[in-house]
């Protein structure tokens, strides 16, 4: 055998690696479109997602926020339109995602287990493309993601909470796709939207070496698909204990005392840059239900989340802002009794998700005969 | 071992085999750094500087005890403890050094390892002027690494004795599950056990103390193997192969070869092994044997890239650490099997326990039928082996598995050689095997289910499912 020498072998290793990390970097090659879902497993019904690390191996998932094309070509969403299907997209916080709910018993779920029909004859199916998280910004940007699977309508959940600026927010989910965020904020004069730490992406963070987290999330969601697919199971159902009618004194909403919460300093103008960017697609908002508490303190506070000061100037705020603009919408915040929430005070029960669907049907089907 | 500690053990070991002088020390001294250095946190957090301290004491007073008056002179052995006790202190120094992110901080005050080289000096000079004594020494010392090999595997003894130690102190009890894991003891008490009954067999060799502490504690090999044989480890030890080129290439490959065996494939196959929570959640016996199959070539990966780890960093040094695995599930019987998997372990029992058992039960003066002593030898090694990974029933049950097994296809390969007279076609041969690497993989798997789910009746569970006996 011919000798070689370790010196030139480790040489030549370390230029390879760069080599390719450069051109990993220059390319960026869409690696979260490669992906063995809907066709070596089925689709995900929702995109991955699980809180606690040590769940993820119970759950058969891995949260893939970085990647948004991995997100989705993992979901059941990249499959090919029917010509028969009219296609609904939700978009929304936990509540929509489903937390504690299987995958058939979330909002999407109930909307097409509804079996609805326009009246041109197709079928209502519903999708949820949902993230877990209380940001309209971060709506927008799945709003914006999503439109390349052809969606006939967009229904988005949206509640008080999900309009304040949050840096861990901006950190945490914004910041892989900062570009896109930066074009979405200047096209549609986002000037509420912090971006103090909101930092594109240098070169060397595109590289392999800088990508590893992402690439080895997308990898571990491939894997996690067996799983997915032997159990049907997405999520590890802990069970609730359920929400306490009492509530505490304190009248803070996070920081803010009454008379301190400035809504129009929220993102409300996200909305709008919404219903512009969905163009000639239908957009349906719902202001998601909470539970209202009837115990101690109730004419304080609503739940844990929302003092009855803050609540009632969004609510109000909000039905003025969509008549103004005469924007498709509906408030449904205290339609639904407080027995069918569960672990949070919009988490709901698979019976207040089918009440929800059932109130958002007419609505929904009247924008899809527009 | 996380990916990093196993590259700067590489590094060491790159460093150590480059040196012309001086390389056994340097060896103890990067082995003793290790052992505190890769020791995980506990319960009780100065355990994490006392549990690699006591493995040092261990192994120097089973040294003294194996080792001839005349090998144990200050003259030859005083360099090595120097390195040891320089070790030890330079790990306590931590303690005003501040290197957290390499070792704990709060180490145990100076005087308490002044008092406790004290009393190592003490036990180490009774053990020496008590010489008369040896061979109680050597039988207590034989019982206590048992006894604590017992201790450390028995999750009952460690919770009573943790619930003891917290209501002594007089402090309420902590609703957790306590952890105790002395890093290394299982694959050390091998390596101690052998040298202390190859001593009384008059088989070992004279060590001198920088030979025998760097053997028991050798760094590659101290958390998961192989089992090295004294006798051999210390000739590469006094005369290392040479650490050419085409021996740095092999011992890259190898290094290499088993990172991404353990870090890449082991690692992912975990997600999509069968485990607790699986058996609850899969419904369908296909998935079922795909989870299976997907353990076991999990556990394959994880084992011998470690080994392959450990031989590479090892060959970087000179040392030929012996193989611990070819391709076990290749093999068409589940003899050849335990011939192939892990076989350093499998050597040991062989060595220390089945062979003096097999002895003993055809010498003795009730002559037993060999078929029984077949039977004896072979479950109750297996179930020994099962019980060196934990003291539970599914490690007993999966012993017995596999003991009966053995015997059963230690009678039918008898039955077939009596039988088969004419010699076999190529052709019928490899169908035979093939079947047989067939039959033997799949029991081995269902083997795993007692070895990986937390009780038998886990496994029993999945066992039925896997046959679609159960929903």
């Amino acid at each position: 055998m011919k000798d070689v020498s370790p010196s030139r072998v480790f040489f030549k290793s370390l230029v390879l690696y760069g080599l390719v990390n450069l051109a990993f970097g220059f390319v960026n090659p869409p690696v979260g479109r490669l992906s063995i879902y809907n066709w070596l497993v089925p689709g995900r019904e929702r995109v991955p997602y699980e809180r606690e690390v040590e769940y993820y191996l119970g759950a058969h998932t891995i949260p893939v926020f970085e990647d948004m094309d991995a997100m989705y070509h993992s979901h059941i969403l990249s499959r090919p339109k029917q010509p028969d299907e009219y296609r609904v997209v939700l978009v929304g916080d936990s509540s929509t995602w489903g937390f504690g709910l299987r995958p058939e018993d979330t909002q999407a779920g109930k909307i097409t287990r509804l079996n609805l029909t326009t009246c041109t004859g197709k079928r209502i199916v519903a999708y949820n493309a949902a993230f877990p998280l209380p940001y309209v910004m971060k709506d927008l940007l799945i709003m914006d993601n999503v439109r390349a699977y052809e969606p006939d309508l967009y229904l988005w959940f949206i509640t008080l909470d999900a309009f304040r600026n949050r840096t861990i927010f901006t950190d945490y989910f914004l910041e892989p796709y900062a570009e896109r965020v930066l074009d979405l904020r200047e096209k549609y004069e986002l000037n509420h939207l912090d971006i103090t730490d909101l930092s594109v992406p240098t070169f060397w963070q595109q590289t392999i070496i800088g990508q590893r987290s992402r690439l080895k999330k997308i990898a571990l969601l491939q894997i996690h698909g067996f799983g997915w697919n032997a159990t049907g199971l997405d999520y590890l159902y802990h069970g609730s204990t359920g929400l306490s009618q009492d509530q505490s004194e304190s009248l803070l909403f996070e920081l803010y005392k009454p008379g301190e919460l400035q809504l129009d300093s929220l993102l409300f103008d996200v909305l709008d840059a919404g219903y512009a960017h969905a163009e000639d697609t239908p957009l349906l908002i719902v202001n998601e239900p909470i539970f209202v508490a009837a115990g101690k303190n109730k004419e304080l506070r609503y739940n844990e989340y929302y003092p009855r000061w803050a609540y009632d100037e969004y609510v109000n705020y909000l039905d003025i802002f969509m008549e103004d603009r005469a924007y498709p919408y509906i408030n449904a915040w205290d339609k639904l009794p407080s027995s069918e929430f569960t672990d949070s005070p919009f988490h709901r029960t698979p019976l207040g998700e089918k009440l929800l669907a059932e109130l958002i049907a007419p609505e929904l089907l009247d924008l899809a005969c527009k | 071992m996380t990916i990093l500690q196993v590259g700067v053990l590489a590094l060491a070991a790159a460093g150590v085999g480059q040196l012309k002088r001086g390389r056994s020390l340097a060896l103890l001294g990067a082995s003793v750094f290790a052992i505190y250095w890769l020791q995980l946190p506990q319960q009780f957090v100065s355990l994490a500087f006392w549990l690699p301290t006591a493995t040092l004491a261990l192994t120097v007073s089973i040294w003294i005890l194996v080792t001839p008056a005349e090998e144990r002179t200050w003259r030859g052995n005083l360099s090595s403890a120097l390195v040891i006790s320089g070790v030890i202190l330079l790990v306590d120094l931590n303690q005003f050094i501040g290197f957290e992110e390499v070792f704990m901080t709060t180490t145990p005050r100076l005087w308490m390892i002044g008092l406790a080289l004290i009393f190592c000096a003490g036990l180490f000079a009774i053990l020496i002027v008590y010489s008369k004594f040896r061979s109680l020494f050597l039988g207590t010392a034989l019982l206590g690494i048992l006894l604590i090999f017992v201790y450390l595997k028995s999750p009952e003894l460690i919770t009573n004795s943790f619930d003891l130690v917290y209501r002594l102190r007089g402090q309420a009890i902590p609703d957790t599950h306590y952890v105790l894991s002395w890093l290394g003891y299982s694959y050390m008490a091998f390596r101690l056990l052998h040298t202390i009954r190859d001593h009384q067999t008059g088989r070992l060799p004279s060590l001198s103390l920088g030979e025998y502490v760097n053997y028991v504690i050798f760094f590659p090999s101290f958390t998961a193997g192989p089992i090295d044989r004294a006798e051999r480890f210390v000739q590469d030890l006094r005369s290392p192969s040479p650490v050419g080129d085409q021996e740095w290439i092999q011992a890259g490959k190898r290094f290499f070869l088993g990172l991404f065996k353990k870090y890449v494939i082991a690692d992912t196959l975990a997600l999509i092994s069968i485990n607790d929570i699986l058996v609850e959640q899969v419904h369908s016996a296909g998935w079922m044997w795909f989870f299976l199959y997907m353990y076991s070539l999990r556990i394959y990966f994880d084992f011998s890239g470690y080994t392959d780890v450990a031989i590479g960093i090892a060959r970087v040094m000179g040392v030929r650490l012996p193989e611990n695995f070819a391709a076990p599930y290749m093999k068409p019987n589940l003899a050849q099997f335990w011939n192939s998997w892990h076989m350093t372990l499998t050597h040991w029992f062989r060595t220390y326990f089945f062979n003096p058992t097999t002895r003993a039960l055809r010498s003795g003066k009730r002559h037993l039928p060999a078929v029984l002593v077949i039977l004896v030898t072979q479950v109750s090694t297996m179930v020994l082996i099962g019980l060196w990974h934990g003291i539970a029933w599914g490690f007993v049950v999966w012993g017995l598995w596999h003991g009966v097994g053995l015997f059963i296809q230690n009678r039918w390969s008898e039955l077939l050689r009596r039988r088969t007279m004419s010699p076999i076609s190529p052709q019928r041969k490899l169908v035979l095997d093939a079947i047989g690497v067939f039959l033997t993989f799949n029991f081995v798997s269902l083997g795993w289910l007692f070895f990986t789910l937390s009780t038998p009746a886990t496994a029993w569970r999945a066992l039925l499912r896997l046959f679609g006996v159960a929903s």
